[in-house]
């Protein structure tokens, strides 16, 4: 009896030791549990603010993609009636209707060298036929002499005869001069022919020539950009796909990110824990602290103390200390020494 | 030759998207996850510049700094701070240890680089 009356106090006081050093512990946590719930919950935004703005990125990077394949495509006209596809489609057309002129200056050509050909013919033939004028012509004036010998035979009554004789002569002379000019008309209507079939023949080479040139420099260029057109539809089809490996790349991202929902979760369930314990612990300590009003307060300052050596950003330093601002950084957060 | 950047943090997502802004720009990167770390990796090749966090286990950034300063070889390499930390008393103590720099996070990639392309000879 008498150990138990030693040792019953000796035990009821360690006891109301280790309560008292555990309301101090108590007293002295709790102050700096508000700052902590807040900080859990400014977190939660923080990072569901950060994840809403990645995935804004996210959709601006993939309408820009879906914007420059839609660009490029229309560009080179892969939607019908437009673009590049149309113009190669009328340069095409238009290098088929020069192709016709060509041929076809090459038909009017050999038209015109057959039509020269056949007035050069025809020429020779008139110069034939004034060739037999000629020698009627001839005949006619020998005719005309006999006749006038004739007519001497007959003395004045062949007078008359000779009259004819010579009108006969006098005709045949002047078809005689009329067939010598039209010779040299028709002689220099031929030199004129020859030098218009040679010139016109110089035209008509020349011409084709040069239409040949270019169509053949146009058909260069054509295919050089019809094999660009080719090369630029194989890069947007490359472009197009991968815009589809990057929406791929977009939505694994965005399923990552989706961790922020779980944890926005825990963190708000022990945020909201706290609060309750808080809520639990705040009557009784008020009881205690009606009884010592300096309770947990040396303690208080141990946990801020070490709290605030293990902070990293102002804005943490700003939870438990609202009077003290968090420090501005220097502009754009960069300081070079 | 493409100029190395050693970057430090035990934020192996930091790391990560310092990397892909390097390596964008045409550097080669290496990592380390502390500064005990950084420095192994040192010995194993040669970097032309560091970005470090402050705050590391193991070894922390300014410890790090100074244990760079210490070696003749590493003196000349420019050494940026990349850190949540703003506090005026911290950017002294990390001039003091031997930094080129401060950069508050969150960088931005072409502020970041800008301020690399100043700092690198």
């Amino acid at each position: 009896m008498r150990f138990w009356r030693s040792v019953i106090p000796c035990l009821f006081r360690r006891r109301s030791r280790s309560l008292a050093h555990l309301a101090e512990e108590v007293a002295g946590h709790w102050p700096h549990l508000p700052a902590l719930e807040a900080q859990i919950r400014e977190t939660m935004r923080d990072v569901e603010g950060s994840v809403v703005e990645v995935c804004a990125g996210f959709n601006g990077m993939a309408t820009r993609a879906r914007e420059s394949v839609a660009a490029a495509s229309q560009l080179l006209g892969s939607d019908q009636g437009s673009g590049i596809e149309t113009l190669l489609e009328a340069s095409r057309r238009s290098m088929a209707q020069l192709r016709q002129q060509i041929d076809r200056g090459q038909e009017i050509s050999s038209q015109l060298m057959q039509r020269m050909r056949t007035l050069e013919s025809l020429a020779g033939t008139i110069l034939k036929a004034l060739g037999e004028i000629d020698r009627i012509a001839l005949g006619s004036k020998l005719v005309a002499l006999n006749a006038k010998v004739e007519a001497a035979h007959f003395g004045e009554q062949g007078a008359a005869f000779e009259v004819v004789a010579d009108e006969i002569a006098s005709q045949s002379r002047r078809s005689e001069e009329i067939t010598e000019n039209v010779a040299g008309e028709i002689q220099r209507l031929r030199a004129t022919v020859a030098a218009t079939s040679t010139e016109l023949e110089e035209m008509a080479r020349m011409s084709v020539e040069t239409l040949e040139v270019s169509h053949t420099e146009l058909e260069g260029a054509l295919g050089e950009l019809t094999r660009t057109h080719t090369q630029m539809e194989t890069a947007l089809a490359e472009s197009v796909q991968r815009g589809g490996q990057l929406a791929d790349e977009i939505a694994r991202s965005i399923m990552a990110l989706q961790f922020q929902d779980r944890v926005g979760q825990r963190l708000g369930h022990v945020a909201d824990e706290l609060a309750s314990m808080r809520k639990t612990i705040h009557m009784p300590l008020e009881y205690l602290k009606g009884e010592t009003p300096v309770l947990g307060e040396a303690r208080s300052k141990e946990v801020g103390a070490r709290l605030e050596s293990r902070y990293t950003m102002d804005s943490e330093r700003a939870a438990h200390s609202p009077k003290k601002p968090a420090q501005e950084s220097e502009i754009e957060g960069v300081e070079l020494f | 030759m493409p100029k190395t950047v050693l970057i430090v943090d035990d934020s192996i997502s930091i790391r990560k998207m310092v990397g892909y802004t390097l390596k964008q720009a045409g550097f080669t990167v290496v990592e380390g996850e502390n500064g005990q770390d950084a420095l192994v990796q040192m010995e194993a090749q040669k970097v032309d510049l560091i970005v470090t966090d402050l705050n590391m286990p193991v070894m922390d950034g300014i410890t790090f700094i100074r244990e760079v300063r210490n070696r003749p070889a590493a003196k000349g390499i420019p050494v940026l701070m990349l850190t949540t930390e703003s506090q005026d008393s911290k950017k002294q103590e990390g001039k003091a240890a031997g930094a080129t720099g401060w950069i508050v996070k969150p960088f931005h990639p072409d502020k970041l680089l800008a301020i690399i392309a100043r700092v690198l000879p």
